[in-house]
């Protein structure tokens, strides 16, 4: 089923165009790897996804529906920064998520915590940005989305817990929904997705399937990304 | 059974799993009618995209090398016949990357065989 679909989108910040003519289409089921250098326009497509900023030019469609309320109850997001004021405790956050959120699923979540060794008491202020990251990864797929949008899941985590995330991302990704892992950290991130696109100065320059480029290719999406923006 | 690959980058993924089975078959850790993981649990073992897993398990089952039954999962295929073929090649391809790897060191047929003959006795 196509969830999302995207037509001639195009974003101008003043006069500057960071995103030109964007058009693709997904399916539920889909793991796609959105990779590109930074400011290629990966956060800006993200947040137009979601509803947090508004097309200049072309359009969206989520479920047949422009980005609004309904779409946002069906995306669950992951920003690249720090969405929650210091003074919240783990617990905070949770019930913060719980009032927003129908769809979450607070069991889930216990789970994930005690996968990453979190706990409730816990100070968002006395968080490492390791940590921080995986109690707003654990929030964001706790979600029962279609959708879910993870811009830099990785940024600034160490390897071991690279891993972790990888795995817990695999052990929660659901056949029904789409998922999309917006990153530059290639290497980490390939191997499970199964669509690759890369963007670069606010263009779609690839679109294939994973298996297929790197048949084709003979290489990993990795190196191809490394000849690409060298 | 613990899975794990180091994946090597020009080969496609899915084919590198086909081959991690087939080898394990060969070496006889799965044995004819052992389950095989669902794709779900391979694909978070190996760190994967289920759908990776899935082709792999067709591709194998298009080889007959296994079978699935609905609802019950993937097997390895109780014809004996199969599991002999999978060795066969197995070995013809390791037999193929040797004899390539001697004749680049300009041995004749007979000394190799001489040579193979002393280094397996050697070694058992």
């Amino acid at each position: 089923m196509e969830i999302l679909e995207i037509k001639d989108l195009s974003k101008y910040y003043g006069k500057k165009q960071v995103l030109k003519d964007i058009s693709f289409s997904a399916h539920i089921g889909e793991l796609i790897g959105l990779y590109g250098p930074n400011g290629s326009g990966k956060t800006t497509l993200l947040k137009l996804i979601v509803g947090l900023l508004r097309p200049s030019k072309g359009s969206i469609l989520i479920d047949e529906k422009e980005p609004g309320s309904y779409t946002k109850s069906i995306v669950s997001f992951l920003p690249d920064k720090n969405i929650f004021p210091s003074w919240m405790s783990v617990k905070d956050a949770l019930n913060f998520y719980l009032d927003f959120y129908r769809d979450f699923d607070s069991d889930k979540f216990m789970e994930l915590l005690m996968f990453f060794n979190l706990k409730e008491d816990y100070k968002v202020k006395e968080l490492s940005k390791g940590d921080l990251e995986k109690l707003i990864l654990s929030l964001v797929i706790s979600r029962k989305a279609k959708i879910y949008l993870l811009d830099e899941p990785l940024g600034g985590i160490d390897p071991s817990t690279r891993d972790k995330i990888i795995y817990s991302l695999l052990k929660n990704y659901c056949e029904e929904s789409l998922m999309i892992i917006s990153t530059h950290l290639v290497k980490e991130i390939e191997n499970i997705t199964d669509r690759t696109l890369f963007i670069s100065q606010g263009e779609i320059i690839m679109d294939e399937k994973t298996d297929k480029l790197r048949e084709e290719r003979n290489k990993s999406i990795d190196t191809l990304f490394r000849e690409t923006f060298q | 059974m613990v899975w794990v690959i180091e994946f090597d980058e020009r080969t496609p993924i899915y084919i590198q799993i086909m081959d991690l089975i087939k080898k394990r078959i060969g070496r006889g850790d799965l044995k004819s009618g052992d389950k095989l993981p669902s794709v779900r649990e391979m694909a978070e073992e190996l760190k994967v995209n289920p759908n990776t897993v899935q082709k792999a398990y067709q591709e194998l089952e298009r080889e007959g090398i296994i079978f699935t039954l609905r609802g019950m999962g993937s097997f390895i295929t109780q014809d004996s016949e199969k599991i002999l073929d999978l060795k066969k090649v197995m070995v013809r391809e390791i037999i193929a990357k040797f004899l390539k790897d001697v004749r680049e060191l300009n041995f004749s047929k007979d000394e190799i065989l001489s040579l193979l003959d002393k280094y397996w006795k050697e070694s058992e």
